[in-house]
């Protein structure tokens, strides 16, 4: 079980990936360039976070359904919402109908994901969760250097590496319940109603939104086109690399309050330098740095499963 | 374990309500002031609280009060 596990969850995020990457990073600016509408592209967050706010707690009963389900619902949902994209004029209704399908696609995956994967992997947390922002980077830095996808077949590519995404978890699916009674017997034992925790969530998502679906976003937007230099993705190779590595030093000797010390400060510090610099490349090095130290905000803090 | 398991997920259906909640912000302060900047300042911010809601601040033992172990 233990190796199908391995590298089954690695493989599904990689290939996930690369079709999140297109939702999340270039669906706004699609928008945005397609009708030179800054407000249109925010509408389209906006509607987006706001529907995920609500679908969210509303499935809640569906948690328990056969989380392989609700990631086919996921799927169909994403293509639905694709070829709605691709076909459609963009006004503030189609807008509003192509932020929800996405919205739904979204909650439904991250439903799934926490029963799937366990929530937790073992000794490799930081790379799973990277996993999509690198390869979403690999697949940017692919059109930069010349295999530039016209938006349809971009998003046929994505499709397909959602469905090939599918595939390896067909080899865990019989070992999902053993996998949800070891992560149970580490999660919190109670339901949680601590104002402390619910604000760090709040930030957290505050910041997870801004970082990683509006930075892109305000980049392009700012510098006028979408270019992302091969050098920039070397360095955050080099940078993801090293921060791993931070990260599985910090767990092994317990340092999560110096982590969480180190961590969240160079965000914001690495934020407001990309704001500062938004007219030049070197925001694109910001923004590849603040991908890099995120996944040091998730050192767990009771031992890792292992499977 | 049946129980702990609806428990546990009860924790995560709030953790992704206040995740996706909040979210809601930066798009919200673009229309209050028309400034993609303001969202920018805004995610420096959050990073900030961050620090503040998971530090542990009265102890000095090593372990954070909240890490986001159950993201």
């Amino acid at each position: 079980m233990a190796l199908r596990v391995k590298y089954a969850l690695p493989v599904h995020r990689f290939l996930y990936g690369c079709a999140g990457f297109i939702v999340n990073f270039v669906v706004p600016i699609y928008i945005y360039t397609a009708t030179n509408n800054l407000t249109l592209a925010l509408a389209f967050f906006l509607a987006k976070y706001c529907a995920s706010a609500v679908v969210a707690p509303a499935i809640r009963s569906w948690t328990r359904c056969k989380p392989l389900l609700l990631m086919l619902m996921h799927t169909l949902l994403f293509f639905a919402a694709s070829l709605t994209l691709v076909f459609i004029s963009f006004s503030y209704p189609t807008v509003l109908l192509i932020a929800l399908l996405f919205a739904l696609s979204e909650i439904f995956y991250n439903t799934s994901l926490n029963i799937i994967f366990a929530v937790t992997v073992p000794n490799s947390l930081a790379t799973v969760i990277q996993m999509p922002f690198a390869s979403g980077l690999l697949l940017a830095g692919i059109a930069e250097l010349g295999i530039k996808l016209p938006i349809v077949p971009a998003f046929v590519v994505a499709a397909a590496c959602l469905f090939l995404s599918l595939l390896p978890l067909i080899f865990i699916k019989n070992d999902i319940a053993i996998l949800n009674t070891k992560v149970l017997s580490e999660e919190i034992k109670k339901p949680y109603r601590d104002v402390k925790r619910d604000f760090f969530h709040l930030s957290l998502g505050l910041f997870s939104g801004v970082a990683f679906e509006i930075l892109p976003f305000y980049l392009v937007v700012n510098q006028g086109l979408f270019t992302l230099a091969l050098p920039m993705l070397v360095i955050f190779r080099a940078l993801q690399l090293i921060f791993i590595k931070v990260g599985d030093i910090f767990h092994k000797k317990g340092w999560y309050n110096i982590a969480m010390a180190v961590c969240p400060p160079t965000l914001a510090a690495l934020l407001i330098l990309t704001a500062i610099f938004k007219e030049q490349k070197a925001a694109y090095y910001l923004y590849a740095a603040v991908v890099a130290v995120f996944p040091l905000n998730f050192i767990p803090n009771s031992p890792l499963i292992t499977l | 374990m049946i129980k702990r398991k609806k428990q546990v997920h009860y924790n995560q259906t709030r953790r992704e309500f206040f995740l996706a909640l909040a979210k809601i912000v930066a798009p919200l302060a673009f229309v209050l002031f028309g400034s993609l900047d303001v969202i920018i300042y805004i995610g420096a911010g959050a990073a900030v609280a961050m620090f503040l809601f998971s530090f542990n601040f009265r102890s000095q033992q090593k372990v954070a009060t909240y890490p986001a172990n159950n993201q």
